[in-house]
């Protein structure tokens, strides 16, 4: 998923609109776009659009409300239910909090029916002790498929002001990104909160990629073409990716030189992945020169 | 006693239900109650019934929301009057 657009989990006519922008994922929110006097309406007005699949529900994930908010196993026995599979969970700080609710997943499968390890989890990490845990937090339960930064809770615990400098968010990025490969999770970043400033989003998810990160979470559909382009292979990655698969093909399997490169096993997976996001994402420079 | 659910926005509903002994009464308005009248009152009663309500008085202010939304906050707003300790 290159885009990944929050949707206020309490506003009906956002969420019939939310599929309509091109976003490669949506996240209903139940955490901080909903006020806590209207949690509970919340969470059934989301079991009613799963149910009913008024969303996609295999593009869907829903953000829970965090681990140490009382409320999240209230979402859990509305949401799973209804269909909900994709779980986002907030300011994880520690494994045990993963296992915990994983445990209360555990027993809602098994009372409706559900295949065990259906309903999989991605873990936001937003607070220097979650970035610092990502390691231990991802290693805590099969059912993590990624994570995602949370950059303004990050800022606020280090007195960092978030805007154009994108040096300081290098360290927890590079760190969450590393841990989420470490165990072949996807790492999603952090929301730009600057809804005018289109070119510190461009740039801010250049940086992002840079890292190592898949995608980006974003608050509004005018953001989802820019994150989707910066997050697609460009034109020139795919035509290198291109030739370097013809070229080594012709080898015997082992390291080979393409033009003024050195092309060994680790150099194919990443132009074989360059064309898979191609395929999946209708880019097709690719076929250009064919 | 009566709990409320939803908001007059925009494809949006307000429910409110409020609990006594006698028999049902549901009470509908709608800007598209000339088009939509009684697919908001099948929608409604349906949603009812499916919770067992018998007794007490629904108000549904409408804004032309979709069935799911109506479904969602007639379910919410009997929730949270039975969570209060209302009989209905």
């Amino acid at each position: 998923m290159r885009s990944y657009l929050y949707c206020p989990g309490n506003n009906p006519k956002m969420i019939i609109n939310s599929g309509l922008y091109g976003a490669d994922g949506l996240i209903f929110d139940l955490e901080d776009a909903v006020a806590p006097e209207k949690k509970q309406e919340a969470r059934i007005l989301l079991s009613q659009v799963f149910s009913e699949q008024i969303v996609p529900v295999e593009k869907s994930a829903v953000r829970i409300n965090g681990p140490e908010s009382g409320l999240w196993e209230k979402d859990l026995k509305e949401l799973i239910p209804a269909g909900v599979r994709v779980i986002r969970i907030p300011k994880v700080e520690h494994s045990n909090q993963v296992q915990e609710i994983c445990g209360v997943i555990d027993k809602f499968e098994s009372e409706n029916g559900i295949t065990p390890g259906t309903v999989v989890l991605q873990c936001i990490l937003e607070t220097p002790l979650g970035v610092e845990n990502a390691f231990l937090i991802g290693d805590s339960s099969p059912r993590i498929c990624s994570f995602s930064f949370g950059a303004e809770d990050y800022c606020n615990a280090l007195g960092i002001r978030r805007g154009q400098d994108l040096l300081p968010l290098d360290y927890p990025r590079s760190r969450i990104a590393s841990a989420a490969a470490a165990f072949g999770y996807s790492a999603y970043d952090t929301v730009w909160g600057f809804l005018d400033d289109e070119t510190g989003l461009k740039a801010d998810a250049v940086r992002a990629k840079s890292l190592g990160f898949e995608g980006k979470s974003l608050i509004h559909p005018d953001q989802i073409d820019i994150v989707n382009k910066v997050f697609s292979p460009t034109l020139e990655e795919l035509a290198d990716a291109r030739n370097i698969l013809e070229k080594a093909g012709l080898t015997d399997g082992g390291a080979s030189r393409v033009n003024d490169r050195m092309v060994d096993r680790p150099v194919l997976l990443r132009a074989e992945k360059t064309i898979r996001m191609a395929e999946e994402y209708g880019v097709q420079a690719f076929t250009d020169d064919k | 006693m009566e709990k409320s659910a939803g908001r007059l926005a925009k494809q949006d509903v307000l429910v409110r239900v409020s609990d006594d002994s006698s028999p049902l009464h549901i009470e509908i308005k709608s800007s598209v109650s000339g088009l939509y009248g009684r697919a908001l009152q099948v929608a409604s009663e349906g949603e009812l019934k499916r919770l067992k309500v018998s007794n007490g008085a629904v108000c549904i202010d409408d804004n032309q929301a979709l069935d799911f939304v109506i479904r969602a906050r007639i379910r919410a707003a009997v929730y949270e009057l039975r969570d209060s300790g209302a009989d209905i």
